[in-house]
């Protein structure tokens, strides 16, 4: 090995000793309760009983990959950002025509013994483009600069709605709306930016979402009016067998809980299969049933601190890319849990979302702990502005 | 960073912060300040508690109710509701099969193997190989029709519109530790971890000695009956036997809760609740006895089978009765044929046939008790003789009456012993038609056994018998004549020793099947029915039970002389003054069903032991349509005697037993003084729980 390759190896592993330890142990918290909480939720599940090895799996592969992204300067996935969004686009276009329908959805495309879900790597593309875009400190000062930066939000954005899968598309609002804002839009901006999300919001509602989605509204809706004394009538007994069934029964789990819940495993929704797909979409129902108040108030703390934690390294990052795609993911990670907790408690309409780094899912969990790389990464360098512009 | 962005940054996520410490205070109102509801509006607030939770998961479900327990009187189980499960399987088709369906079609075959096995998991089983086909087959077909598996490509990958999880039936009615033992490691296995089976519980009636108490036990049917709602309920009955009493049938339909998951499949079966106790019927039967009186009849009645002769029997009946009290302590039932158990008729009980001799000493016994009889008074029972011209002939009867051989004069004792048609007939011509007809009341010829079993036969004499308009003399030379040896008249076994019973004990006393109930805990004795009715004059009882006690004996003219030289020679025994009795045997022609007419022989033997002091008695009857030389005393009357010397021998047993454990001052219930082990009423069960001793029924 040549004396400059000897050097730039040992660089990167300096790297390492600027790692935020505690930003690390929080991701490790959460995976490890994701982890017992799916094995929770599957045990002696005829169908999901392998969930648990298998996202232990994901997130071995998850830290390995992450560690080989953080060693590395970030600035090469700045340089591959628009390269990745492309892929990413590419990949949810062709869905349509590649991936096989589950559940009426095309959302992954299968391999022998795996699947990828593109809209999960979309999110961090979406992320490290917008970030590649707003670096540039004039794009921002301006509505016009921010409407290529909404572009590149909806493209995808509208690409998962069709698949269709609500919940994900939701999440580049925010996104778009932290990042736009972190990087100078003007509040009037952003107020546009807001009431033009409202009007998308309302038109979908009318003529893009599907009708099961439109139900789900609806009876988001009524379920505001049930008390004990028409619980038992035949018009709300349909709703909660039929479309109802699984926010209510999640709702349930949630109010059952008490202060230290039911305990690990003995939840009766849990345990008795009253709350389908609680390993992905209603994890923190599960977290409510048998962790309690105190189990949500935990899972919930971690989260929060895991996003300050990534807010603290964009506010130290003096360089506009790293401090955007900081900005990005916490935004990403805050807003995705907080919609996941929103759902569990019935307090939007249900809508399919992983509590990140919680919830099964080996694309959600890969993409968020790449993008939590990213963010360790950036946070280890600390870089000098080399310019107006960042890198050149 | 400037201080300005910094702002903006934390202004972003300030406000975005508000949204967890929104969702973290609405937790703790609905956790924690709401205790478990949500007040929507306001009404009455929506549970949210754990209340909630464990109530929709329990789901009710109506099972038949145990129908209780069947004992004898040692407590030996005849019937009971074994606990069983039902199994069922939900399977998860695995992705490795998913992916390449050439592994699929093996891989449930190797299920339904393993499946299989454990169905027949229990090395006790019988016909475990056919059992074993059996169940693969069905389980095959039961996958089959889960997974669609027709509709199913040969090769490539799962169809996604194709359902991947089967849910199917295992088995029913798995009661074996053995196959739930082999089940529930299939389904905590490792290699089938898609594999989830559900166990629910219920009950099967179940027999522990089925062949010996198929018929006084009886069995249960199940049909299913519309309902007025227009359901279908599945009903299940007792159709014969003890199972049909109705202190067996559940007073309601029990209830099973089990949990159910969010799609209602069963996950735990809970015990039963709300469903009734079952009762305990305490019958009468000894299991041992039992046990000896179908082995004694078996043996007897297909004896023919395997000599040259092919003698062998159509049906037999043989019942054991405790005189005192009136306890049925067995009764057996064989007939020939391959007919099912169920199908075939309860022969004790439901099957009739002219009495023949065995009637005679009953005859004499009236006859002596209304003064219509001379005990020292001789009779010439010889054919050719002045007197049968006389009295028999004369009256222009049409079939002669016929002796085995001229017995010449004869007392009533004689008659007996000899068991003379022409001697019977002479003293039955004594009686009036009213004192015939009051024969057949007091000895309840014709009337029901009052056992309340269903199927019961009740015979009786000819329906024209006693008519109004048949004169006296022809009464006289028809049916009294026919009636003082056992002809023109119908009974079944039990009816038999119904009758030697109230000859003993009064024209009151009945026959006991069942001794006591237990329902809910509470103990309700059947009353024996004591000292009930007329009773004859103890001089006229030993009168009959001394004749009958010559009956078995060495004399040259004793129709039991046969049974007792063989159980001399078989076993060493002498019967004589140990065992009485009477042997019958009896030519009838009869209609068959298909409408042609044949020609039956009944060996029949009513004998009771001790000789001295009556305590049992048994009734043998065995039919044949092969057989010319059926007699009573070869053939019906060593499986009734050897069963009198069980008792006798079980008797000794129980005694010897308690005596050692009075000896050795071990745990025992002590008989209470003043009760004579080896009376009469006072059987083994009796005196081991001590007589007027209040019982614990608990």
């Amino acid at each position: 090995m040549s004396d400059r390759s000897q050097l730039l190896a040992n660089q990167r592993l300096r790297v390492l000793r600027n790692v935020d330890g505690w930003l690390v142990l929080i991701i490790a918290a959460l995976c490890l309760a994701g982890l017992l909480f799916i094995g929770s939720a599957t045990i002696d599940d005829a169908v999901f009983g392998a969930q648990q090895g298998r996202q232990s799996l994901f997130v071995i592969v998850g830290l390995g990959v992450g560690f080989f992204v953080v060693l590395p300067h970030y600035v090469h996935i700045m340089r591959a950002s628009w390269f990745l969004y492309g892929v990413a686009v590419l990949a949810l276009m062709g869905l349509p025509f590649f991936a096989p329908s589950i559940n009426g959805a095309r959302r992954w495309y299968a391999f022998p013994g795996f699947s990828i879900q593109p809209s999960e790597f979309a999110k961090i593309a979406v992320v490290l483009a917008l970030a590649a875009l707003l670096r540039f400190k004039s794009r921002a000062k301006t509505f016009e600069g921010l409407i290529v930066p909404m572009l590149i939000a909806a493209v995808p954005a509208l690409l998962i709605l069709k698949q269709p899968d609500l919940g994900s598309s939701l999440v580049f609002a925010p996104v778009l709306l932290a990042m736009c804002y972190a990087a100078g839009a003007s509040a009037r901006s952003i107020m546009i930016l807001l009431a033009i999300a409202a009007g998308v919001m309302v038109f979908a509602y009318f003529y893009l979402l599907h009708d099961y989605q439109v139900v789900r509204v609806e009876m988001w809706g009524h379920h505001w009016n049930w008390d004990d004394s028409n619980l038992h009538t035949h018009e709300v007994r349909e709703m909660i067998r039929g479309k109802g069934f699984q926010p209510w029964q999640a709702l349930i789990a949630m109010g059952s809980g008490g202060w230290s819940g039911h305990g690990l495993g003995l939840g009766p929704q849990n345990r008795y299969d009253f709350l389908p797909y609680r390993s992905e979409d209603y994890l923190f129902a599960v977290v409510g049933e048998e962790g309690g108040f105190l189990g949500c108030l935990l899972i919930l703390g971690l989260i929060a601190a895991l996003v300050i934690g990534l807010i603290n390294i964009a506010g130290r990052t003096r360089e506009r890319f790293g401090k955007l795609v900081c900005v990005g993911v916490a935004a990403w990670l805050g807003s995705q849990s907080l919609f996941h907790v929103a759902v569990c408690g019935w307090l939007i309409p249900s809508t399919g979302l992983p509590l990140p780094l919680l919830s099964y899912g080996g694309s959600s969990t890969l993409a968020m702990l790449l993008a939590l790389a990213i963010c360790i990464n950036i946070g280890a360098r600390r870089e000098p502005i080399l310019s107006g512009d960042g890198f050149r | 960073m400037k201080a300005g962005e910094l702002l903006r940054i934390r202004v972003a996520f300030g406000a975005l912060g508000l949204v967890p410490v929104f969702l973290a205070g609405w937790l703790g109102w609905l956790q924690v300040l709401q205790a478990g509801t949500i007040d929507r509006r306001d009404g009455t607030p929506v549970p949210l508690s754990a209340v909630t939770a464990d109530r929709q998961g329990w789901r009710t479900e109506a099972i038949p109710a145990p129908r209780g327990t069947i004992v004898d009187r040692n407590g030996a189980t005849l019937a009971s509701d074994r606990a069983t499960y039902e199994v069922r399987a939900s399977i998860g088709a695995p992705r490795k099969v998913r992916q390449d369906l050439t592994l699929f079609r093996p891989w449930v075959a190797r299920l339904v193997n393993r499946l299989g096995l454990a169905l027949v998991a229990d090395p006790d089983m019988e016909g475990r190989d056919v059992l074993f086909e059996k169940h693969k087959k069905r389980l095959t077909a039961a996958a089959n029709r889960a997974w669609r598996i027709n509709e199913l490509p040969a090769v490539g990958v799962w169809p996604t519109t194709h359902r991947r999880t089967a849910d199917f039936l295992v088995s029913v009615g798995v009661d074996r530790l053995a196959v739930i033992h082999a089940l529930r490691a299939y389904d905590m296995s490792a290699a089938y971890p898609t594999l989830s089976m559900q166990f629910m519980h219920g009950f099967r009636r179940v027999y522990p000695d089925r062949e010996l108490t198929h018929g006084i036990v009886g069995h249960l049917n199940s049909f299913r009956t519309n309902l007025p709602s227009g359901g279908v309920k599945l009903e299940t009955v007792g159709v014969v036997g003890l199972e049909s009493f109705v202190a067996l049938e559940p007073q309601a339909g029990g209830k099973r809760r089990f949990l159910a998951d969010g799609l209602s499949r069963p996950y735990f079966a809970a015990l039963v609740e709300n469903a009734p106790e079952g009762a305990v019927l305490h019958s009468t039967l000894d299991l041992e006895l039992q046990r000896a009186a179908v082995r004694e009849l078996t043996a007897k009645c297909e004896e023919g089978l395997h000599n040259r002769k092919g003698e062998y029997a159509k049906w037999g009946a043989l019942t054991l009765v405790e005189i005192a009290t009136g306890d049925v302590l067995a009764a057996a039932s064989w007939h020939r044929g391959d007919a099912p158990a169920q199908a075939r008729p309860f022969a004790p009980y439901q099957n009739l046939f002219e009495p023949g001799s065995i009637v005679k000493p009953l005859v004499l016994s009236y006859a002596l008790e209304v003064g219509a009889l001379d005990w020292a008074k001789e009779y010439d029972c010889n054919p050719g003789h002045a007197t049968y011209r006389e009295v028999i002939r004369s009256l222009g009867r049409r079939k002669a009456v016929r002796d085995d051989h001229n017995c010449g004069l004869l007392t009533p004792h004689g008659i007996i012993v000899n068991s003379s048609n022409i001697g019977a007939a002479f003293i039955g011509l004594q009686l009036t038609r009213p004192q015939w007809q009051d024969y057949m009341l007091g000895y309840g010829f014709g009337q029901s056994l009052g056992l309340n079993l269903p199927g019961e036969s009740r015979g009786g004499n000819h329906h024209r018998s006693f008519a109004a308009d048949i004169n006296i003399r022809s009464f006289r030379a028809n049916s009294a004549i026919s009636f003082s040896f056992g002809y023109e008249m119908t009974a079944t076994v039990m009816q038999v020793a119904r009758a030697y019973m109230r000859m003993f004990r009064g024209l009151g006393a009945e026959l006991r099947l069942v001794k006591a109930l237990e329902l809910n805990g509470e103990w309700c004795d059947v009353p024996v029915k004591l000292d009930t009715g007329p009773r004859y004059r103890p001089e006229v009882v030993n009168a009959i039970r001394e004749a009958m006690a010559d009956v078995v004996s060495n004399d040259s003219h004793a129709t039991g002389r046969f049974v007792h030289q063989q159980m001399l020679k078989e076993t060493g025994v002498d019967l004589q003054g140990l065992v009485g009795g009477k042997t019958g045997t009896a030519v009838s022609p009869v209609r068959l069903l298909d409408g042609s007419k044949a020609t039956m022989r009944n060996a029949s033997f009513v004998g009771f032991l001790p000789a001295d002091n009556p305590r049992w008695l048994a009734v043998c009857v065995l039919q044949s349509d092969v057989v010319s030389r059926f007699y009573g005393g070869r053939y019906a009357a060593p499986p009734a005697v050897k069963l009198l010397l069980q008792c006798q021998k079980q008797l000794e047993r129980q005694s010897m037993h308690q005596a050692s454990q009075l000896r050795s001052g071990g745990q025992t219930r002590h008989a209470p003084s003043g009760v004579d082990l080896r009376s009469p009423g006072s059987s083994g069960w009796s005196a081991s729980v001590g007589t007027g001793v209040s019982r614990d029924t608990r």
